[in-house]
């Protein structure tokens, strides 16, 4: 074809004609056809071909000039696709500023040139374009000149083009305008003044040269695994054991990318010479030092261009569990697929079962005892993943524990996986219920099997409760609860009904607030709406004795509460006789522990179990030694954290469960407290989770069933001093009462005595005014040391509301002491600069925790939405006036559940008037105006029923739990 | 082909010959000292095949005496040149001696034949490059009826200048010490006391290997695929864009032009090249 009809074909005009001598494959008379050439007459061939030389016309692109595309409807032929990589190439190498200017080698003094700086992965591509080159590219002849390599041409081709690229990204640019003369000879514009290099540019630029030579640092052997799944000619294989192929690779220390197969070093090894000194030479000292660490290697080596070595399934399992890590170890590089492992597999056991059901009976609701017995499979499991039956059989049969898993080829310890494959095997009969959780919560390494336990899968009710027990199925209020539960109470019960059945002990955690109580009193009717069970015995901080009961008598009337507390109590058999929940004090059990041990009871429950966190201490000694079918704790700090107590709290209740207490402390507790390990914290937690319940109030499944706030009524004891101090107020009064008419000055006296009673129910020293030291004479502030602990255990806020100035002055100073922190306390007497400034730092959260305030002072118009809780030290008559208050932290912006607490002395006329203000009992029927104006218009007798105190004092017990 | 001596060692500045006691060993400064201090000297398999056939010798003592001389440097240098081990031993007079041991070297022909079997079996080479006789070289020489190690004393001629009568004399064994501790870190001097250096044998081994290779493949032998890749061809490269054009003018060391550093002169120019024409 002419050279003009040439260029019009392929619309290109910066090419000129010619003719060149081309080598080409021939027939007798003529070139033979390129494969891509697609012509209808195609004729069969005669023979081979032979290579003859054509003069023919030719379009001659300029230098560096890519090939033109191809015409529409026509196919680039595989030579065209080649150089056209070759042009990509060298125009990413100038947009990456791989290039440097030279002088013209070509024309000596006469200008300069860029040249492509080969390095790295650059170097390899380059001599992956030359092995790519088709030959047809290497067919011109030229008179006098050898012909030339397919290196040669590429790095020709590279050289020229880069030099095009550069020079047209420049030429007409601002960059290159404003350099030096000397520079413009780097773009296609004419060069002002003179057009050599100025002196010492060339010499410099040769320097530089040096620089920018192909070069890939010191080299090393890498081994690279693969899997063969086709043979040489792309067809898959059909052997019946796997294939593998290691294959020799020289990698630079310096890129690891930069690697080279072994075959092409021997293939061209002119080529890599250019950036290594003796690149075969490297690679053989590099294999005769790796065939120390892998004798097998020196059998491959016997030929004489070694490539690689196949290796059948024992031989890729031998590569993968040790040589791999040794290679890796002594410097060699190893590339294995994604997702393949040097090293063995961890190799562990994975448990799966559900109930098992007596045959032809289909009773879901059955109950499940830890006796019955659970159809339950151990299978394999290879990091982590459980193997299917038929994984299992392949590894079985396999010469080599070598198994195909997910795609990737893993290797598994032989002497494991007879272990483990032996304990399968015994491992035949049934477990129960118990022994299955059991199986758990126990460390790995008190469990009699010969490999770790990866997993425990349970269906149903079990498989729930080793997932913590929430997805268990909700029971209804029982019958006899006067209250409705809340649906994240509901599954609570569930649970606690649950492990009861199983005579498995539990520890429920719940966020204060969320009514772990009410959970209690709901599990106990559950149980005894049809069923005779005996008595439950409740321990709880003497604070909370009257609490318990109230709560009792309030929300599940039919319960038989005794309580066994105080001065005059009783024998505990006699406490225990006829009632359904028997509440005493950890102190009082303590001091009548033998007699409690005689007993049986149906239950124990620990409440504030964080008072036997010392397993050492009486109270947690006395504790042990009850007996009890089932044992529930209650605790509301977050227990998770604290492993010594946690550990203490789950031995009460299932003794044994965790192992000794020095067993724990090096599994868990040092490595998660003091090496911080999250891996380890985590399996404590998985393991823990059956047992213990847990929610908080922000939780998502708590929270939307939460309701805004939380109202509750702490009954607090009276101290001995407490105690006879009311006596002596009301005494006085209905004395003094007898001897005063009806009007101004009775009321004042009413008025003046139950302000006395009020400040007797918060502390002694506020009636006698004396600044005595507040010890432990108060059971309302030992009640509100107790909530506050949790309160700041949580990082939560808290305000404080009393009426009595003087109760502030001296708690601010008294609990800033007791938890050694700020406590704000916002009274009359503050400044409003100062009151802002508290509010504001309460409110940012970089202040106090605890905020104190006085009911008049801080009732009404500001917002401190920064507290979770609120606690009423003292009872206003007025609920308005209260629940004002209360919504200082309760406002728009308030995105939590906010905890209210009133703290009410029981017996007391905070009691009976907190009963009154409920509209419940046999006051009910008095009017309740503002004030408490009201009182004052009652008789003396009915003043003497309000006021009269209906409680023996409580010792706060100094040895609570000790 | 060069040779090659383990150190430049100078005499010492002796003293007076007067001073000189007859049958004292003089000290030598900078002398070649061996590297083991105490028990046998060669650890390697290869180096113990050299030494035993002077210990065939019986000469019992005197292996000790060089030992010791080996170890106190008394051996001012040595060298291992094809076909003889040469050294100077200072002994206790002040001339020192002049040592050689021999050792027949490897005819061309037969070279060429080890060269042959070595070149097609990449263990041998790998071995040697990574500092080991590879146990099994000594079967390749057999074939070809040739050893690497003397069979015994009669071809290993040993002469010293010393006036002791015995052969090896304490003098020759220092120096065989010697040289014994240089085959256990370089195996390739054992084949140059055999004629071949190493540079020389592995690049005749080099020459085997790539005969065929390297050299363009003729386009005749083409034919079958003249329009075809070898490989596929690459992709085009698709490198995340480097985040400084410039980088490569920070390796080049400065070059003043006209007063202008000419890396500061290229460096908006490599930028204005990072932005591929549209």
């Amino acid at each position: 074809m002419p050279a003009d009809r040439l260029a019009a074909v392929w619309g290109t005009t910066s090419a000129t004609a010619g003719v060149a001598v081309l080598a080409l494959p021939s027939d007798a008379d003529a070139p033979r056809d390129s494969d891509d050439l697609d012509r209808e007459e195609t004729g069969p061939h005669a023979g081979d071909p032979v290579l003859a030389d054509w003069t023919v016309p030719v379009l001659e692109l300029p230098p560096g000039a890519p090939p033109p595309t191809p015409p529409a409807g026509t196919v680039a032929s595989a030579s065209v696709v080649a150089l056209r990589a070759v042009d990509a190439l060298a125009a990413d190498l100038v947009t990456r500023g791989r290039v440097l200017p030279a002088p013209d080698e070509e024309a000596p003094g006469a200008g300069l040139v860029w040249r492509p700086v080969l390095q790295g992965p650059d170097l390899v591509a380059a001599d992956t374009l030359a092995a790519a080159l088709p030959p047809v590219c290497r067919c011109e002849q030229v008179a006098g000149e050898e012909p030339a390599s397919a290196a040669a041409v590429v790095e020709a081709a590279l050289a020229a083009a880069v030099d095009a690229h550069a020079r047209a990204r420049l030429t007409g640019s601002e960059e290159l305008a404003t350099a030096p003369d000397w520079a413009h000879a780097l773009g296609d514009e004419p060069v002002l003044g003179d057009p050599a290099p100025p002196d010492g540019l060339v010499a410099g630029l040769r320097r530089w040269a040096v620089v920018g030579a192909p070069h890939a640092g010191p080299a090393r052997a890498s081994f690279r695994l693969d899997e063969v799944v086709t043979d040489h000619l792309g067809h898959a294989l059909d052997e019946p054991e796997p294939l593998f192929r290691l294959t020799f690779a020289l990698q630079s220390a310096q890129d690891p990318s930069l690697t080279v197969d072994a075959d092409t070093v021997w293939r061209d090894p002119t080529a890599l010479r250019r950036w290594l000194d003796d690149p075969a030479e490297v690679l053989l000292g590099e294999l005769g030092r790796a065939a120390r660490v892998y004798p097998e290697l020196a059998e491959a080596l016997r030929v004489p261009r070694p490539g690689g070595m196949d290796l059948d399934l024992a031989g890729t399992h031998h590569f993968l569990a040790h040589v791999a890590a040794d290679l890796d170890r002594a410097g060699f590089g190893v590339l294995l697929p994604a997702g393949w492992r040097a090293g063995p597999a961890r190799l562990g056991l994975a448990g799966a079962g559900g109930q098992a059901r007596p045959d032809g009976v289909v009773d879901t609701g059955a109950k499940i005892g830890k006796d019955d017995l659970v159809d339950f499979t151990w299978r394999l499991a290879v990091d982590g993943e459980e193997l299917s039956n038929a994984e299992m059989d392949a590894l079985v049969r396999a010469k080599a524990p070598l198994v195909r898993l997910r795609g990737r080829w893993v290797a598994v310890d032989p002497e494991r996986l007879r272990d483990g494959l032996a304990f399968l095997a015994e491992r035949r009969e049934r477990p129960t219920v118990g022994d299955v959780l059991h199986l758990a919560v126990t460390h790995p390494d008190d469990v009699p099997a010969p490999l770790p336990v990866e997993s425990l899968r349970l269906d149903g009710e079990l498989g729930d409760l080793l997932a913590g027990g929430t997805t268990l199925e909700p029971l209804d209020t029982p019958p006899g609860v006067r209250a409705t539960l809340r649906p994240y109470q509901r599954r609570g019960l569930s649970w606690l009904a649950f492990l009861a059945r199983l005579r498995l002990g539990g520890v429920l955690a719940d966020d204060m607030g969320l009514g772990k109580t009410l959970q209690v009193l709901a599990l106990e009717s559950h149980e005894r709406a049809d069923a005779d069970v005996g008595p439950t015995l409740l321990v709880c901080p003497t604070s909370v004795v009257s609490t318990w009961r109230r709560e009792a008598e309030r929300f599940v009337p039919e319960l038989r509460v005794a309580v066994h507390h105080g001065a005059g109590r009783s024998e505990p058999r006699e406490a225990a006789d006829g009632a359904d929940l028997v509440v005493t004090s950890y102190g009082t059990l303590v001091r009548d522990t033998d007699a409690f041990a005689e007993l049986a009871w149906h239950r124990v429950v620990l409440d504030e179990a964080q008072m036997v966190k010392n397993n050492r201490s009486r109270g947690a000694r006395a504790v042990r030694r009850l007996d009890a079918e089932h044992r529930l704790a209650l605790t509301g700090t977050p227990v998770e954290n604290r492993l010594a107590e946690l550990w203490s709290i789950m031995d009460a209740v299932n003794p044994g469960m965790l192992g000794s207490a020095t067993a724990f402390r090096e599994r868990y507790a040092v490595p998660v407290e003091r090496h911080g390990r999250v891996d380890v914290a985590e399996d404590l937690r998985r393991r823990t989770r059956p047992f213990l319940l847990r929610r908080l109030k922000t939780d998502p499944a708590v929270v939307d069933d939460l309701p805004e706030k939380i109202e509750t009524v702490e009954r607090c004891g009276l101290t001995a001093e407490q105690a006879s101090l009311y006596r002596v107020v009301v005494d006085e009064m209905l004395g003094e009462l007898d001897d005063v008419a009806p009007g101004i000055e009775r009321r004042g006296r009413v008025l003046a005595a139950m302000t006395k009673l009020k400040q007797v129910c918060d502390h002694p020293a506020l009636l006698l005014h004396d600044g005595s030291p507040i010890g432990r004479r108060s059971g309302k502030i030992a009640r509100l040391e107790e909530i506050l602990a949790e309160v700041l255990a949580a990082g939560d806020r808290a305000l404080l509301f009393t009426q009595f100035a003087a109760f502030g002055d001296m708690l601010a100073p008294h609990l800033a002491a007791r938890f050694d922190t700020e406590v704000a306390w916002l009274h009359g007497g503050v400044s409003r600069r100062a009151r802002d400034t508290m509010v504001e730092r309460f409110q940012r959260g970089d202040g106090p925790s605890l905020f104190l305030l006085s009911l008049r002072a801080g009732g009404t118009g500001i917002t401190l939405t920064a507290a979770q809780h609120v606690v009423h030290l003292d009872r206003w008559w007025n609920p308005a006036v209260e629940d004002q208050a209360t919504d200082r932290a309760f406002r728009i912006g308030q995105k939590r559940t906010v905890g209210v607490r009133k703290l009410v002395c029981a017996g007391t006329l905070e009691e009976r008037i907190d009963d009154l203000i409920a509209g419940k009992r046999e006051l009910a029927d008095l009017a309740v105006r503002d004030g408490e104006d009201w009182l004052t218009d009652l008789s003396t007798d009915e003043l003497a029923t309000v006021l009269r105190l209906d409680a023996e004092p409580e010792e706060v017990d100094d040895d609570d739990g000790a | 082909m060069v040779r090659e001596t383990r150190s430049g060692p100078r005499f010492r500045e002796r003293f007076p010959e007067s001073g000189a006691e007859f049958g004292k060993r003089k000290p030598v400064e900078d002398g070649i000292v061996a590297r083991s201090r105490r028990g046998a000297i060669g650890e390697s398999w290869w180096s113990g095949r050299f030494l035993a056939v002077l210990t065939a010798l019986g000469v019992g003592g005197r292996l000790d005496r060089g030992k010791t001389y080996a170890r106190a440097g008394q051996v001012i240098d040595l060298a291992i040149e094809p076909g003889a081990i040469t050294a100077t031993v200072q002994g206790s007079r002040d001339e020192p001696y002049r040592e050689r041991i021999g050792l027949r070297p490897f005819a061309d022909e037969a070279w060429d034949a080890v060269l042959d079997a070595l070149a097609a079996d990449s263990w041998y080479a790998a071995a040697l490059l990574a500092g080991e006789v590879p146990d099994d070289l000594e079967d390749v020489l057999a074939r070809v009826g040739l050893s690497l190690f003397p069979q015994g004393s009669g071809e290993l001629p040993m002469d010293c200048s010393c006036p002791d009568w015995s052969v090896p004399c304490k003098h020759l064994a220092a120096v065989a010490y010697l040289a014994a501790e240089e085959f256990d870190v370089d195996p390739f001097a054992l084949l140059r006391w055999r004629g071949r250096d190493r540079a020389t044998l592995l690049a005749a081994l080099r020459d085997r290997r790539d005969a065929g290779a390297g050299a363009p493949t003729a386009l005749a032998d083409l034919l079958d695929r003249f329009h075809r890749p070898g490989v596929p061809v690459p992709d085009a490269p698709a490198h995340p864009r480097a985040p400084t054009s410039d980088a490569l003018l920070d390796e080049l060391p400065p070059l003043d032009v006209g007063g202008e550093d000419v890396r500061e002169v290229l460096r908006p120019l490599y930028r204005r090249m990072a932005e591929p024409p549209a």
